[in-house]
């Protein structure tokens, strides 16, 4: 079992204070999943509180079938849900654009490759845009959120197989777009 | 190893899954497939640790989590069986089977079972037992049995907050006994309180089947003291058709008040109209 499957335990069997580690490892993941889905940013940081509210309201439901990581995700897939349902007509979705620079540090010094590494980071985020949300919910929680075949596979469910599929069409798709985008700023194609 | 099993193995090693490693056939193909290998060089793209920031929440963030955890912990101290979300769902089945059960003991299902007994022992005695003096002194106390178990019934369901189960208790005290001091009083307090017109009216055409002598001065002062004009008419006009004279006297006074809702002081002054032709 692991440390954060033995934390939700003990805040299952009252320990509520387990719950704060908890939120440390997963408030920034969380808040960029919401931030992915296209909420703003304040909407994105009450989605992680709300989240979080649910795990408490909710810390009854949590098996060790499954694990904390998937188990969080699918509580806070289901509340980005209720809020769209809620907010329907009034919440104001921030544009890729719009989003503030990373203030992730990374290693590179130097202007050219962090030069480099914004366009890459633009040319991805621009790509996972123009594919479906389904497609790129998949791509996200697997490659930024590191969630394994199994733990999408629960969330979204379906079985490993279908998710196996799934997660190699929608990359073949991610593909497409890149190259229409490379060959849009390309004037010689 | 085909080209779709080449990309299955990539995915799967990018993502940390467990893979079949790409073999010297599956080698060759790429090599010999420049699309293939282009396809797999976006995939290490999208995997590079430059594709993808985190950005950073405010710390309103924080500041929110710790107040609700803070709450949270306080409230499990001041109630340390405070249920969750997901067992409070689990109680309110049981609660639901329990207020099922409780509805079939209420006291106007008690009320009717209680009444079918008594009519069914009254058949009984009735049908056994010679028209004789005891049987009609059985008779006479089984018939005050039922008038007050009528009153108790009346008085319990006027006592109730919903106002269809109230109404019900002014039909019983149709059948009950209504110089009961108890009931009496009870349905004078209700006439004068109760937020709903219909028991108010009701309670006004349960009086008027019985003697007002006693009632005669308390219904005088709600008609004043009341605020819906319906009810201070059919008052009055209980008064007026069931009241003493001095009473009846009384009555045609108020019309002189100007405080009187407008509506009641011409319904007191075209009965004195009418009285004086």
């Amino acid at each position: 079992m692991t440390e954060e499957c033995q934390l939700m335990l003990l805040v299952q069997q009252g320990q509520l204070d387990k719950l704060a580690p908890l939120f440390e490892a997963y408030k920034v993941r969380l808040f960029n999943y919401f931030l992915q889905r296209g909420h703003s940013r304040s909407a994105s940081e009450d989605l992680v509180q709300e989240t979080f509210t649910k795990v408490l309201a909710y810390r009854d439901s949590f098996g060790a079938q499954g694990t904390f990581r998937s188990w969080l995700y699918g509580v806070a897939r289901n509340t980005a849900v209720d809020h769209y349902r809620k907010h329907k007509q009034s919440d104001q979705h921030e544009s890729l654009d719009a989003q503030q620079p990373s203030t992730e540090s990374g290693e590179g010094n130097d202007l050219t490759e962090k030069l480099h590494k914004a366009q890459q980071q633009d040319i991805f985020q621009r790509c996972l845009a123009q594919i479906s949300v389904q497609d790129s919910e998949i791509i996200l929680l697997s490659r930024v959120h590191q969630l394994k075949y199994e733990d999408i596979a629960m969330l979204l469910g379906c079985n490993v197989n279908t998710l196996k599929s799934k997660m190699q069409a929608a990359l073949n798709r991610l593909h497409q777009k890149y190259q229409d985008l490379t060959n849009e700023g390309d004037p010689s194609s | 190893m085909n080209k779709q099993q080449i990309l299955e193995s990539k995915i799967a090693q990018l993502c940390g899954e467990q893979y079949v490693p790409i073999d010297s056939a599956g080698e060759a193909l790429i090599e010999q497939n420049p699309e293939l290998k282009q396809e797999i060089a976006f995939l290490e793209a999208i995997w590079h640790p430059n594709t993808v920031s985190l950005q950073q929440p405010s710390a309103d963030l924080d500041l929110g989590f710790y107040k609700m955890l803070a709450s949270a912990q306080s409230a499990q101290a001041r109630y340390p069986s405070i249920p969750t979300a997901e067992s409070s769902a689990v109680s309110t089945k049981v609660d639901l089977l329990f207020s099922r059960i409780k509805r079939w003991f209420t006291p106007q299902h008690i009320a009717q079972f209680a009444s079918l007994v008594v009519v069914f022992m009254l058949g009984f005695y009735l049908n056994s037992s010679e028209s004789d003096r005891a049987s009609s002194l059985q008779l006479d106390a089984l018939n005050e049995q039922v008038s007050s178990l009528n009153t108790m019934m009346a008085i319990s369901l006027l006592q109730q907050p919903n106002a269809s189960e109230r109404l019900a208790g002014v039909a019983f005290t149709q059948k009950a006994n209504l110089h009961h001091q108890e009931l009496s009083n009870l349905m004078l307090q209700t006439l004068r309180n109760d937020s709903a017109t219909p028991v108010k009216l009701a309670i006004i055409n349960a009086l008027s089947a019985n003697a007002i002598d006693s009632f005669e001065l308390a219904l005088l002062e709600i008609i004043q003291a009341e605020n819906n004009v319906l009810v201070q008419i059919e008052l009055s006009r209980l008064l007026y058709s069931q009241g003493s004279p001095s009473t009846i006297q009384a009555l045609l006074e108020l019309g002189k008040q100007e405080q009187l809702h407008p509506d009641l002081r011409q319904w007191i002054n075209d009965i004195k109209a009418t009285a004086s032709t």
